[in-house]
């Protein structure tokens, strides 16, 4: 079996702008996560693969084909873009099955595959209004429709989950997860690890164009666990907090700011620093009111990750 | 295919444009209902032409595959894919199984027939408005010309329209006036590479000769030069123009990366 994508020395350039920098990669079938901040080349990566844009060098391959104006291979692929876009003059059935049908099924089938497949994302209710009155998780689950409708072997969905409810985003990741299950590869991109974590545990993280980790869950993990975390603790008397802290294996610097009554502390040990706070809260007395972190999100790790040249 | 066109017809007929168009083609019904109202049609007459007759036809064919039809196709022709690109859909185009020449060809056939259909609705209305002058012959070479006009305009502004996407309508214009107008109606061999010399020929040949013998004979004279082909060579010729425009618009969608979607 080829494999899912394959890229070797890929490059893509906006006239000065780097979309994709000498990337190479190999991914075999399976769900992906493409994990990586607003800019760093997940959408550009994700138009070569589906045959939207040229590499400017380097070679890419999905399922062994270039698939840079390649019908043949475009039928296997089913493709949500990130940005709304419709027409919204038709209901979400009619946009569906219209998809359907330039999708070489004939009317019958895809009259047949479209509810199915609007049934599948939960869009079943409301797919004779016209996309017009849809909310952004409407539109959201019947952009998911077109790109499941026609069954493709891969889907490449650009930041799926956003503009969902909830309820909405814990159903879209159950049905990512599913069609992973049923066989399917799926390609999935977003900026908040959480939700991609929920959906695989292969990622491939990508910044400034360039691939600086794939591989499982574990790996990543393991990238994150060396990256030292600041932690802001909010409570009474932050200097005796920060005696008793700094005395602690687990942490490696303590900052405090009695004006606003609180603390900054540097910890590699997170578990560790969280299990003894509050242990040394109560022997000390002292009450804590607010616990934080800024190093949660996805860009403070690869600004980390790009800072020691990884 | 079929899908695409139908999606093709109905974003025509419900899109912002269709009131400029219907605004075009409303115009010379409402200057014949105009003149109808004021006095009636008042011609001199002259024994055995009918003057009326071909004063009539010839502002309809003016006004219609003339102008008209040239105008809607340019609005039309010149964003075949850029109202696409506008409301960021040609990425469910592109990235489909359909081949994008097939893309390229299904909304470039369903731009030039709903133009074709409604120039003719319009032309009929005209047409019974002024009495049907010249009869049915006279019906047929007008509503050929506005066929032959709507698809071999269609596909020049098509291209038009991908070769220079945002100057399109002021260079279809210039293109319109220079070329089709005057170009067109200068007696020399420059004037048979116009589209406009074809459909005259075609629409002169389907009409028939409407002048008395011996009118016709003084006119023959100097028919050539303004509408000299036969009707098979001005139907291959605008053929080829419209395969010609489409056939290089087909290369260079096959060959561009289209802004499809935002973002890096």
């Amino acid at each position: 079996m080829s494999a899912l994508l394959t890229c070797q020395e890929l490059t893509k350039l906006y006239g000065v702008v780097i979309g994709v920098n000498d990337l190479s990669l190999e991914l075999e079938p399976g769900v992906h996560g493409l994990l990586g901040p607003n800019g760093a080349g997940k959408s550009t990566l994700i138009k070569l693969i589906t045959g939207q844009l040229l590499p400017t060098e380097g070679t890419i391959r999905v399922f062994g084909e270039n698939p840079w104006n390649n019908p043949k291979l475009l039928r296997r692929i089913g493709y949500c873009p990130e940005h709304d876009a419709f027409w919204k003059f038709l209901t979400g059935r009619q946009f569906v099955q219209t998809l359907a049908e330039l999708s070489g099924m004939p009317p019958a089938d895809a009259a047949y595959a479209t509810e199915q497949a609007l049934a599948r994302v939960g869009a079943a209710d409301y797919m004779r209004r016209p996309i017009s009155t849809y909310s952004k998780g409407m539109r959201q689950r019947t952009k998911l429709a077109q790109s499941l409708v026609h069954d493709p072997d891969l889907l490449v969905l650009d930041e799926p989950l956003s503009g969902t409810d909830p309820v909405g985003r814990h159903e879209l990741m159950d049905l990512i997860g599913e069609l992973g299950a049923e066989g399917k590869s799926v390609l999935v991109s977003s900026h908040v690890m959480h939700e991609v974590q929920a959906m695989t545990r292969r990622f491939l993280l990508i910044y400034g164009g360039r691939v600086l980790a794939a591989g499982d869950v574990q790996e990543i993990r393991r990238l994150l666990y060396e990256i030292p975390h600041r932690i802001r603790v909010a409570c009474d008397r932050p200097r005796d907090l920060a005696r008793d802290l700094a005395a602690q294996p687990s942490v490696d610097g303590v900052q405090t700011d009695a004006d606003r009554g609180e603390l900054w502390v540097t910890t590699r040990e997170p578990r560790e620093f969280f299990a003894v706070l509050p242990e040394l809260a109560a022997a000390a007395g002292l009450a804590i009111h607010e616990l934080g972190s800024e190093d949660e999100s996805l860009d403070a790790v690869f600004e980390y990750l790009v800072g020691d040249g990884i | 295919m079929k899908s695409l066109v139908l999606l093709t017809a109905r974003q025509i007929l419900g899109g912002r444009k269709i009131w400029i168009v219907a605004a075009f083609l409303s115009l010379p019904i409402l200057l014949l209902t105009a003149v109808l109202v004021a006095s009636g049609f008042d011609f001199p007459e002259e024994e055995g032409v009918d003057v009326e007759g071909i004063a009539l036809s010839t502002f309809l064919y003016i006004m219609y595959p003339q102008s008209l039809c040239v105008l809607a196709s340019l609005l039309y022709g010149a964003s075949v894919l850029a109202g696409e690109i506008e409301d960021k859909t040609l990425v469910y185009l592109f990235t489909s199984a359909l081949p994008r020449w097939k893309v390229l060809a299904g909304k470039y056939a369903a731009t030039a027939a709903a133009l074709a259909l409604m120039s003719i609705a319009s032309m009929s209305v005209a047409y019974a408005l002024c009495g049907a002058p010249l009869g049915p012959r006279a019906w047929l070479a007008l509503a050929t010309s506005i066929v032959g006009a709507c698809f071999t305009y269609t596909a020049v502004f098509c291209l038009l329209g991908l070769l220079v996407p945002r100057r399109a309508i002021p260079v279809g214009l210039i293109y319109a006036v220079v070329v089709e107008f005057f170009l067109a109606s200068v007696p020399a061999l420059v004037n048979e590479l116009t589209a406009s010399y074809y459909l005259r020929s075609l629409a002169w040949h389907i009409a028939g000769n409407p002048f008395p013998p011996e009118i016709a004979e003084d006119f023959e004279e100097v028919r050539p030069i303004i509408s000299g082909a036969t009707a098979p060579d001005a139907v291959l010729a605008l053929g080829i123009i419209a395969v010609v425009a489409l056939t290089v618009s087909g290369w260079v969608i096959h060959r561009r990366q289209w802004p499809l979607t935002e973002g890096v």
